[in-house]
C-alpha cells in the first residue's frame, strides 16, 4: 500500500470498525468520551483506551495492509462537536515518524457499521473495493 | 609543478562538495531513489551512519529489505513539490531542511529532515512527515524534525 493520506485514513476507518464490531457499546463511549487512543504495536496487538475503560482487539491485518516499516501506531480521539471526532495518527516507523489529522462523523460510522463495515470487519477481509471507497467517504479525502 | 596543478584543480571541487546545500544534497537523493532498487546499498551514502547502522541491524534481525529500503525512500511519497526551506547551524556542521508537496491524491504533505554533515557530505540523520488537512497548514519555513512534530 501506498503510504498515502486517505489511505491511512481508511486504517483508522479500520481499526475503529474492528473495535467496535468487538464492543459497540464500549467503543462508542470510548469516542465520545474525549481523550481516548488506539495504540497498535509491531505484532498487531490493538488497544482502543480511555476514561470509559480499555478495549483489546487485533489490528495485525489493518497493519499488514498498510505495508510500512512500522514500529508502532498511535490515534488519539478528540471529541470536537456532538458526534464530530477528530483524530491524529502517528506512524512511528524504524526510520521517522509520520502524522496525519482528520475527522468523522460517529454517527455516520455506526450507521455504516451496522451494514457493510462491520460485516467486512468481522470477516477481517480489507480487500473489498467498496468497503475502502465507504471509509474513505466518511474519513475525507 | 604537476602535483600543484592537481591540488589546484581539485581544491575547488572539494570546496563545492563541502557547500553543497541541504536542498540540493536532498534533490541528488530523490535522483537516486527513482530507480527503486530495493536494495539497502545503494541508500548508504545519503543517511548518517547510525541510521545505516540500525536499518542493516533490522535487515538483519529479520525485516524485509524492501520494507527497510521503502522506510528510507520516502521522497517517493510527494509527487509535487511546491515550497522548500532550509538553515544550518552556526557551526555548519546540523541543518534541517522542510520540503512541502502534495502526495499521489493531491493531499498536503510535508517532510521536515535533519542533516548532518560527515566528511564534507550532508547526511539524513532524522524525518518527520507531516499530512496535514489543509495546504495552508504546511509550514513555511524551514523546521527540525522535532521542532515540526510538536507544532504540527
Amino acid at each position: 500500500m501506498e503510504l498515502s493520506s486517505p489511505e491511512l485514513k481508511v486504517a483508522v476507518g479500520k481499526f475503529i470498525s474492528i473495535a467496535y464490531s468487538k464492543d459497540k457499546g464500549l467503543t462508542t463511549q470510548l469516542l465520545l468520551s474525549g481523550g481516548a487512543s488506539i495504540t497498535v504495536d509491531e505484532q498487531g496487538h490493538a488497544k482502543l483506551s480511555g476514561k470509559a475503560g480499555i478495549l483489546v482487539f487485533n489490528g495485525s491485518p489493518v497493519l499488514e495492509n498498510i505495508g510500512a516499516n512500522i514500529k508502532t501506531i498511535n490515534i488519539s480521539f478528540s471529541n470536537e462537536e456532538d458526534m464530530k471526532i477528530g483524530y491524529t495518527l502517528t506512524l512511528n516507523m524504524k526510520f521517522g515518524r509520520m502524522k496525519v489529522k482528520g475527522d468523522f462523523d460517529l454517527d455516520e460510522m455506526i450507521t455504516s457499521c451496522s451494514g457493510l463495515l462491520c460485516r467486512a470487519a468481522k470477516a477481517l477481509k480489507f480487500r473489498h473495493a467498496s468497503y475502502d471507497a465507504e471509509l474513505k467517504r466518511i474519513l475525507g479525502n | 609543478m604537476k602535483k600543484i596543478l592537481t591540488l589546484l584543480f581539485l581544491l575547488p571541487v572539494y570546496a563545492c562538495a563541502a557547500n553543497v546545500a541541504l536542498y540540493e544534497s536532498y534533490q541528488n537523493f530523490e535522483e537516486h531513489i527513482k530507480d527503486r532498487s530495493n536494495k539497502i546499498d545503494g541508500l548508504v551514502g545519503y543517511f548518517a551512519k547510525e541510521v545505516v547502522d540500525q536499518a542493516l541491524s533490522d535487515i538483519k534481525k529479520g525485516d524485509a529489505e524492501d520494507k527497510v529500503v521503502s522506510n528510507l525512500s520516502f521522497p517517493h511519497i510527494m509527487k509535487n513539490e511546491i515550497s522548500h526551506f532550509e538553515k544550518t547551524a552556526a557551526d555548519g556542521d546540523v541543518g534541517c531542511l522542510t520540503v512541502n508537496g502534495y502526495e499521489s491524491s493531491n493531499s498536503p504533505v510535508s517532510f521536515s529532515l535533519l542533516y548532518t554533515k560527515e566528511q564534507g557530505r550532508w547526511l539524513i540523520k532524522d524525518m518527520f512527515i507531516a499530512m496535514p488537512e489543509k495546504v495552508e497548514d504546511l509550514p513555511n519555513y524551514a523546521q527540525c524534525p522535532d521542532e515540526a512534530e510538536a507544532s504540527f
